[in-house]
């Protein structure tokens, strides 16, 4: 029995998510056809870039045993930041590098203040959640911002345009980001420091490992994978709303923990995370398809992310009961 | 040791002077500050924050905590004003969100501790669950036109508006429950080692849903204390009411760690941050960078214990170094 039950989550770890993702596929197939035709899915992993790319970061703060909630305010803050710049006519590509140094800034604040205030790493976040909201409300003054046609054509190309004329944009973002997020997890010496201090900390300061610079570096990842899911954002809407990332957060960390990232940390799973996103952006499309409104959609992810924490939660119970 | 004894003093009532030093700058440099409307005022929104806070108070002790407390408010108080749509008698609206109130919490209870999730996430899921749900039930604002229910907010009693004696009535209960009763111990067992109180044959899970049913119940109480205040109800009423309840909380000096807390001055604090709340806009500071502030205020909350920390190691670096310096001093004169 013991032997079962580790196999069994053994391979539930490599394809639990995608084993999800085609049942949820052919139940939204049997409700309504439309739903799974290519078009669709390719418009839902379009659409999966945005979450994936923070998501893709979050897995790092989740496998270095940590948490980052401001993500969704990080995100906020640069669409503004986009928007208002790009509405003056700046050149986009100096404006998209500037908000990828302000979501470095965030990252740096949310490092320094868990590392050098020794405070938790959800709670200190859930506080810089409020203060970033807060800057990027006092920024826009609460107004959402619109780009003019003839200044936006250049972001909006990074997400409706399409590489070779068949592949859009967004999935090749996205999958060179995750590409790069897997060297980085699996070959560097940083990703291996996060996983180390992931599984014990104080372990890991023992063996000598700068746990305050990994940690302050973990918040720059998520902080610049927030800032370029903001920029795919403002490609995708052309709009920088102060409130967009309010309650967003939620679908990166529903992807991270529908890909089987445990929370206990020291462990990451970057292709699940993939699978994960597109599998929150698929549900979300198909019920969108299906007339469910918006609140109703932000219900189901909701469900979707009790139901993978409810899946954790058994899977430590019976290894706990088999060992 | 006398300095040891300053500094207990100062964990449990340091909120209590900073409320007083804050009220006398107020009322030295602010006209609006000289009325008792205003005082008034702070007391109502002050009684609202407090007995969502008394529940939270039991949270953070064991070690954990709410996150979806504004979201079940929202929630409430939507149900509330469908009931009284359909005609439903206010006391069974009242009796109807009460019971709502003991369901979530319960629920969230639940999935922490027969589901074995942590409770930020649980709470962050529900947190989003019960907002949606709000929405759903109806996406815009319903005002409320029972008068006996409205005269909750507005009427007083001995110069105090009522919504307040609620409060303290619900703080003595719980302070009760927290001191004398099996649950109140159990807490404080669990927010110091849940290994410990475990081997000690304490039921944590159990424990840990009474707890968040607690919450649960005192968020419900709360919903309609807001619901009177607010005289109307919408989906996103008490958005971000979480963070505003957990600082009043930590400024009140229960460790987020748990183990220890008083529910007294979780009830300063709540009073502190009203009067700050109050204040500001009279400064000319617009409610966006008031969010901004706040989330100041949060993360000085959470840091105190880390400042005191590091002030009393500083502190007793300085001691132990001049009593080797005496002591040095002393063999250097014998000899």
């Amino acid at each position: 029995m013991g032997i079962n039950v580790k196999k069994f989550w053994h391979i539930w770890d490599k394809i639990g998510v995608l084993f999800i993702l085609v049942v949820v596929a052919i139940v939204f197939g049997i409700i309504d056809s439309r739903i799974i035709e290519v078009p669709q899915l390719l418009d839902a992993i379009s659409r999966a870039s945005i979450t994936g790319v923070a998501a893709a970061g979050m897995t790092f703060a989740i496998c270095a045993g940590g948490f980052d909630l401001s993500v969704g305010s990080i995100l906020s803050l640069i669409a503004c930041i986009l928007a208002m710049n790009m509405a003056e006519g700046m050149n986009p590509w100096l404006v998209m590098f500037i908000g990828i140094v302000v979501g470095c800034i965030c990252g740096i604040i949310n490092g320094l203040i868990i590392t050098k205030l020794k405070i938790q790493t959800f709670v200190a976040t859930l506080a810089t959640q409020m203060a970033f909201a807060g800057v990027a409300l006092v920024y826009t003054k609460a107004v959402a911002k619109n780009i003019p046609l003839k200044y936006g054509a250049t972001i909006r190309y990074l997400y409706s345009g399409k590489l070779l004329g068949i592949i859009p944009m967004p999935a090749v973002i996205l999958v060179v980001i995750f590409a790069i997020s897997y060297w980085v997890y699996k070959q560097t010496p940083f990703g291996v420091k996060v996983r180390a201090i992931g599984s014990n900390e104080t372990a890991a300061r023992a063996t000598g490992i700068k746990v305050d610079r990994i940690t302050i570096l973990v918040f720059i990842v998520t902080g610049v994978t927030a800032a370029l899911s903001a920029i795919l954002q403002v490609a995708k809407l052309s709009v920088g709303d102060p409130n967009v990332g309010t309650g967003w957060e939620i679908n990166p960390i529903t992807a991270v923990i529908l890909g089987g990232t445990p929370l206990s940390g020291g462990k990451g799973n970057i292709w699940g995370t993939l699978i994960g996103a597109i599998l929150v952006e698929f549900v979300k499309m198909g019920l969108n398809i299906l007339g469910v409104g918006e609140a109703g959609q932000k219900l189901a992810i909701a469900i979707v992310l009790i139901f993978a924490l409810t899946i954790s939660g058994i899977k430590l119970i019976t290894q706990r009961e088999a060992s | 040791m006398k300095k040891k004894r300053f500094n207990i003093d100062f964990r449990e009532l340091g909120i209590l002077y900073a409320l007083i030093i804050l009220l006398v700058v107020l009322y030295a440099t602010n006209n609006t500050f000289r009325s008792m409307m205003i005082y008034r005022n702070i007391l109502r929104t002050a009684a609202i924050y407090a007995t969502c806070g008394i529940g939270m108070t039991f949270a953070i002790i064991s070690g954990d905590f709410d996150l979806s407390v504004g979201s079940q408010m929202a929630l409430g108080s939507v149900v509330f004003t469908t009931l009284l749509t359909w005609g439903v008698p206010m006391i069974v609206a009242i009796l109807g969100v009460l019971v709502l109130g003991m369901i979530m919490g319960t629920f969230n209870g639940i999935l922490i501790a027969k589901m074995r999730i942590p409770a930020f996430i649980a709470t962050l899921g529900m947190l989003m669950a019960y907002r949606a749900l709000a929405q759903m039930i109806n996406g815009s604002p319903v005002t409320v036109t029972n008068k006996t229910f409205l005269s909750l907010s507005t009427s007083k009693f001995l110069e105090v508006p009522i919504l307040f004696w609620i409060m303290v009535v619900m703080a003595i209960l719980g302070t009760v429950v927290l001191r004398k009763t099996k649950i109140g111990r159990n807490t404080l067992a669990i927010g110091n080692s849940k290994e410990a109180a475990r081997i000690a044959g304490i039921n944590v899970g159990n424990t840990q849903i009474a707890i968040y049913f607690i919450v649960g119940l005192l968020t419900a109480v709360a919903t309609l204390l807001g619901t009177a205040r607010n005289g109307a109800s919408n989906y996103n009423n008490f958005s971000g009411y979480e963070f505003t309840v957990i600082s009043a909380v930590v400024l009140g000096g229960t460790a987020l760690a748990g183990g220890k807390g008083s529910i007294f001055t979780t009830v300063v604090a709540s009073i502190f941050l009203s009067t700050l709340n109050s204040a500001l806009p009279t400064y000319g500071v617009n409610a966006y960078v008031q969010k901004v502030i706040e989330g100041c205020v949060l993360i000085f909350a959470f840091s105190i214990n880390t400042i005191r920390s590091t002030l009393s190691d500083i502190m007793l670096k300085r001691r132990s170094n001049r009593e080797l310096r005496e002591r040095l001093k002393g063999t250097s004169m014998q000899a």
